[in-house]
């Protein structure tokens, strides 16, 4: 009989959300925060290395051999799972509207939709609304974290690292014992497939791509945290008088 | 985790109202606006030339016109700016607009009925923000916001990920770590793997 040892992701999920609270006495603000910026480029080295020797390879094959619909369904299928979570945190966050648009993307996408394989929910109206674990602790009070560059799983802070974990657990927490270790390594590949054309555009554009990587990662997830509406004066106040001046100096 | 970063370089959003605004000048606003859909309108026009140089020739008058280079350069550089002599101001502000100009012309490079659409003007006291969206077809829509500032664009945010905010932390990196001779150097790259000339990969150190 095979006996799954269920006490270990609960323990994770603790010790993760022990961690997330240690950065509630770190100020509160969204500001780029990295001391331990050695570790992180470290692990941004080994982790991009590996990207491109093993993973962006595999993804390339795979979108070459994969047509667009079959690539989009098995997305919409992981991604209608991930919905689980948004949707809780929508309401963890006090925002029952977002909690049950997420809810209306589940039942419609599952049943409509096959299985999540099509997304028939977003021309209905229905938008993913993107909630996760860190922007609901953000909500709660825990703005800054510090960064980390976790090997192989990617940018995160302290605060947001139990949503990674939860986002890779509920597969298998749905599936029970059916769950194979295959359906990840597709979630992985699909999902990386998607994002070769992204990651091209971060090779073009960054110069030093472990602080590009880490600030747009910050700026991101203050983003997704204001739902899509930062406060505007933000973008000014970084850049303040004593940035501009006029012509004359040339 | 990795699709939820790098989605932050493909998108963008919409802003409320809030107390610190003011009510915009209507021919600042007007100029604001004109701006980016000048720049709209080249880029539509440069999505349909095959050929990198058309379309950097296409959009090089017009993003000298619509950005202001010159604080975009001074921002980037941070600090070590100052110490800069004006013809190393100069020579960087030029070696930007043409990195600009190159990135814009590789990333616009082919039209399939993208449309831009302008869907709010702001006045904020030190200046303006237009909000647009990119529609591609069968694609999430993007949104681009346009901060400026006196004369130009000196930011863009897509989905909320501030290019003068990247671009300042990524040049400073360099700065900090190799120098002014490096930063200038990268920049040299950038600008030769746009217009594909060097594979994108060879940056890689």
């Amino acid at each position: 009989m095979n006996k799954t040892p269920k006490i270990w992701p609960t323990v994770g999920l603790v010790f993760c959300l022990a961690l997330s609270g240690c950065a509630t006495l770190e100020g509160e603000d969204y500001d780029t925060y990295d001391p331990w910026e050695g570790f992180n480029r470290t692990s941004y080295e080994v982790s991009d290395a590996v990207d491109r020797t093993v993973l962006v390879p595999v993804a390339r094959v795979y979108k070459k051999v994969t047509p667009d619909w079959l690539e989009s369904g098995i997305g919409n299928v992981f991604l209608n799972v991930r919905t689980i979570s948004s949707s809780a945190n929508g309401f963890l966050q006090g925002k029952p509207e977002s909690g049950f648009t997420d809810l209306g993307r589940i039942l419609i996408n599952t049943t409509v939709g096959i299985g999540g394989f099509f997304d028939v929910a977003t021309p209905w109206g229905l938008r993913f609304q993107n909630e996760d674990l860190g922007q609901t602790l953000a909500v709660w009070g825990v703005t800054k974290s510090r960064y980390i560059y976790v090997p192989f799983m990617g940018p995160t802070t302290l605060r947001d690292l139990p949503s990674n974990f939860i986002n890779s657990y509920i597969p298998r927490a749905l599936f029970g014992s059916d769950y194979h270790w295959s359906l990840s390594a597709l979630d992985v590949v699909n999902t990386r497939a998607q994002l070769l054309s992204a990651s091209a555009v971060r090779d073009a554009s960054a110069l030093d791509p472990y602080a590009f990587t880490r600030d747009a990662y910050f700026q991101r997830r203050k983003f997704l945290i204001y739902d899509g509406d930062p406060p505007i004066e933000d973008f000014f106040d970084d850049f303040g008088d004593d940035d501009f001046e006029d012509d004359e100096d040339f | 985790m990795i699709r939820r970063f790098f989605l932050v370089l493909l998108a963008y959003s919409v802003v409320s109202v809030n107390a610190a605004e003011t009510q915009p000048d209507d021919n600042a606003q007007d100029h604001a606006q004109a701006k980016v859909e000048a720049l709209h309108q080249a880029l539509l026009q440069a999505m349909q030339l095959s050929e990198q140089a058309a379309r950097e020739a296409l959009l090089t008058p017009v993003i000298q016109q619509t950005f202001d280079l010159k604080n975009i350069a001074r921002i980037s550089v941070g600090r070590t700016w100052r110490k800069l002599s004006q013809e190393d101001q100069a020579s960087f502000t030029d070696q930007l607009g043409v990195l600009v100009v190159a990135t814009y012309a590789d990333r616009f490079d082919s039209y399939n009925e993208q449309q831009f659409v302008t869907d709010e003007i702001k006045g904020v006291k030190t200046g303006h923000v237009v909000h647009t969206r990119i529609i591609r077809k069968n694609d999430e829509p993007v949104t681009l916001d346009y901060y400026l500032r006196g004369d130009g664009i000196f930011n863009v945010v897509a989905d909320g990920v501030s290019d003068l905010s990247l671009r300042r932390a990524d040049y400073n990196s360099i700065i900090k770590q190799n120098g002014f001779a490096a930063l200038q150097a990268h920049v040299a790259l950038k600008v030769e793997q746009a217009r594909g000339l060097v594979d994108a990969g060879d940056s890689e150190e």
